[in-house]
């Protein structure tokens, strides 16, 4: 099983994902994170996470919230059983 | 510098995360595994936020995280990861000690090749709950993951947490949880509405 590396890039103010980038060298990503990092610095508005994976399936299950793109957040009850 | 710091976290992270996947896997459980090197803003941030820690002991710079089905999985995981290679150097139960946010997982920080790997054990209830609070912290702008925020919205996290916890545990959810976390999401939602509160 080789590990995928998703280089995510969030938009705080519109709540989506805005660039996702698939590296399959470890190596590069790990570059390609840091230099996505400095290129955002002092941006409070976007969020630049490197996450790694065998899919972004799996991605989105581990790291789900940079996906539900601007969706509305319902406060969830629970109902006595 | 950070981020050439980081990077030596690349490959004893790579490593842990095989020997999670083989103890996932192993279990007979779906393999639902990430890993993350820290953002360098929650870095800095954290070292702001506790400034008598070090950067050389910070112990989550290289994590993952498994998303398995039930605490009782989470238990037999955590068994199979300590009969492996790693050095085990602390385990944190927030299943047995539950964080005062309510968050709970198992945190199991192993040393690998020198480094330190945060392993983070989650339930699927475990995830949901962590996946709203990061939800939250987005849509308001607020900080609720390091217990910062309303304290309406921070109760209300509380109470759902141990609500889930219950329904987990015990299959059901008694009529006294039902009613705190009804009573404790009618503030939350009510202090979200007000905004105001980047």
């Amino acid at each position: 099983m080789s590990l995928v590396h998703f280089l995510l890039v969030y938009d705080l103010r519109q709540r989506r994902l805005v660039d996702v980038q698939e590296f399959t060298d470890a190596k590069e990503a790990t570059e390609a994170y840091g230099r996505a990092e400095m290129a955002h610095l002092d941006d409070r508005d976007t969020e630049i996470v490197l996450v790694g994976s065998d899919s972004i399936e799996t991605v989105k299950k581990t790291h789900g919230h940079y996906f539900t793109a601007g969706a509305q957040i319902v406060l969830p009850e629970l109902v006595a059983t | 510098m950070l981020s050439s710091y980081r990077s030596q976290f690349k490959d004893p992270l790579k490593r842990v995360v095989m020997g999670l996947r083989s103890a996932v896997r192993t279990e007979g459980a779906q393999v639902v595994v990430s890993e993350r090197l820290k953002r360098q803003p929650r870095i800095v941030g954290k070292l702001a936020r506790f400034p008598r820690m070090e950067l050389t002991r910070m112990q989550d710079i290289g994590g993952c995280r498994a998303i398995l089905e039930d605490v009782v999985t989470v238990d037999a995981v955590r068994r199979r990861i300590e009969r492996q290679e790693s050095e085990i150097v602390k385990v944190d139960d927030y299943n047995a000690t539950p964080r005062s946010s309510g968050y709970r997982a198992l945190h199991i920080v192993v040393r690998r090749e020198g480094a330190l790997v945060e392993i983070q054990l989650r339930t699927l209830s475990q995830q949901r709950w962590a996946m709203l609070v990061e939800d939250l912290d987005a849509a308001h702008r607020l900080n609720l993951k390091d217990e910062q925020g309303p304290a309406e919205v921070l109760e209300y996290l509380k109470v759902y947490a141990a609500g889930l916890a219950e329904l987990e545990s015990s299959g059901r959810v008694s009529t006294a949880t039902a009613r705190l976390v009804m009573a404790a999401r009618h503030d939350a939602q009510r202090r979200l509405r007000q905004g105001g509160m980047e």
